[in-house]
């Protein structure tokens, strides 16, 4: 039979040929589209004939950069943009991203810049109460365009585009290298009868630049019991910081003594945050962050008795009686790995991590996980709403099945042919 | 014990055979690279309302997958064919 010796990648080469052919056909009928009705995204300015800073800076700062602002007045450079006369050029921040962000102080450049080249300085521009409450890696925008509603929708939401010559820095807050971070110490937890129980919490932090003065560490602890049991029970710990922090490392030392479950065979679940907090009053908070890891069993120790031994993967609590105990002590003894050897493994990942041809993996995925539809858009392809509704959004959901039925079929044809 | 014993022998043949890499840089990817799927993604995101992006991406992962899996298995296959006596 023919067909049994036809080569199995023929099918997959007929599906991608298929695929290139459709969007090839759409490619041409939005570009001919584009051609004739001109739809046209704006006219971008050269990033390169922009510039902007504010203290402490004397310069112009440059797009991608990490920054904390501290003057109260900023100043705006353009050199050798497009004139714009009789419009104004406007310059200002957005808090966020292209598309998400808010928009915050604008000013008018003034007629200096109208021939698109020109150094203003703009007063009213007061960092430390503008990024108040920013943390570190805060997304923000420097923008200078052509005065146009339009182009603030399109940098707020995302809406259409901007139809007037602009420019944007992409900045983000605080200092490169620098990340808040929480580590957690594992936890020593000590029984005293069945309840309560003492739980040490420890670790350290690093806090980056920031305009927030931090005040606490807030460590919640969820705790499952029995484990996996869905019904949880959290307790909070606030640990005062020596000092209101606003940079810096440390670590942090309290002990829990208010934890009352009747079953102390459970799960820990540890999380923590930055808290900025005024005579007790919860003000700012940070992201949560999570310890890898962070779980852990508890043995249900004997009534008044000591510290309960921590349990891991495969040992259990129950008893099997004198000889069976010993028994499993001894294959545990004998074949339970020990933590140092499991956090060599890890070393070893580690060492090569981001080493060719490994550290490729995860840059080359990362480097495809950008490829998505979310983006903005280089160019917007406008139809009337109703075309869009009724002719394109029913062919894109017909298109969808037809590309899953193409590849359902190339899936089946590639096992039938598949030879071991 | 004997389990822990038996890793760090292990372990350690396989620090050996992993020492060379350490010595070379970090892996980087040219920045045109990287630039080049965030343009495409640009481009792509504008056909979003017409064309459905992210089944078609979803589609080509799965198949880029799927023939990782097959040519891996080829690949071990051919490793095994290739020693005597099982081969």
């Amino acid at each position: 039979m023919p067909y049994i010796n036809k080569n199995p990648n023929e099918d997959f080469v007929f599906f991608l040929k298929v695929l290139i052919f459709t969007l090839l056909a759409f490619y041409l009928l939005f570009g001919l589209t584009k051609v004739a009705f001109g739809f046209e995204n704006g006219n971008g300015l050269d990033i390169d004939e922009m510039g902007y800073y504010s203290l402490p800076y004397e310069s112009s700062v440059n797009d991608g950069d990490f920054v904390i602002f501290t003057g109260e007045d900023s100043t705006y450079i353009l050199d050798g943009a497009p004139p714009v006369e009789p419009e104004y050029y406007f310059g200002g921040h957005l808090k966020g991203t292209i598309g998400s962000s808010t928009a915050g102080t604008f000013h008018a450049l003034g007629s200096d810049c109208d021939d698109g080249t020109c150094i203003v300085e703009r007063v009213e521009d007061d960092w430390t109460t503008i990024a108040e409450g920013w943390e570190q890696g805060q997304d923000f925008l420097i923008a200078i365009f052509s005065w146009n509603v339009a182009c603030l929708s399109y940098f707020q939401y995302g809406e259409g585009s901007c139809p007037e010559v602009y420019g944007i820095y992409e900045l983000k807050w605080g200092e490169e290298g620098y990340e808040n971070d929480i580590n957690f110490t594992e936890p020593v937890g000590q029984q005293e009868g069945y309840a309560p129980f003492f739980v040490d919490v420890e670790g350290d932090f690093e806090i980056a630049s920031t305009t927030t003065y931090w005040t606490d560490i807030e460590v919640e602890m969820t705790f499952y019991s029995p484990p996996d049991y869905a019904t949880s029970s959290v307790s909070t710990k606030y640990i005062a910081l020596q000092n209101a922090q606003n940079k810096g490392i440390g670590t942090f030392s309290d002990e829990d003594n208010a934890l009352y479950w009747s079953v102390i065979d459970g799960t820990y679940v540890y999380r923590a945050r930055f808290i900025e907090s005024y005579y007790g009053d919860v003000a700012t908070t940070s992201e949560w962050f999570y310890n890898e890891g962070a779980y852990w069993l508890f043995e249900v120790g004997a009534e008044g008795g000591g510290l309960p031994s921590m349990e891991d993967y495969f040992a259990t609590t129950t008893d099997f009686g004198l000889l069976g105990n010993m028994f499993r002590d001894v294959l545990l003894w004998l074949f339970k790995p020990s933590t140092q050897v499991l956090d060599y493994w890890y070393s070893i990942k580690d060492m090569v991590a981001n080493k060719p041809p490994f550290g490729y993996y995860t840059l080359v995925k990362n480097a495809f996980d950008e490829l998505n539809s979310e983006a903005t858009p280089a160019f917007s392809l406008q139809t009337a709403t109703s075309t869009a509704t009724y002719i394109f959004t029913p062919l894109k959901t017909g298109l969808g099945w037809i590309f899953w039925i193409l590849f359902g079929v190339w899936f089946i044809k590639r096992f039938v042919h598949f030879v071991i | 014990m004997i389990t822990t014993l038996l890793l760090y022998i292990l372990l350690t043949i396989l620090k050996g055979l992993l020492l060379p890499f350490t010595l070379m840089d970090n892996a980087s990817l040219p920045d045109a690279f990287t630039n080049a799927m965030i343009t495409a993604s640009t481009y792509l995101s504008a056909f979003n309302d017409f064309i459905p992006v992210s089944t078609l991406l979803t589609i080509l992962g799965l198949v880029l997958i799927i023939e990782v899996f097959i040519n891996g298995f080829k690949l071990v296959n051919w490793a095994i064919k290739k020693i005597p006596t099982i081969g």
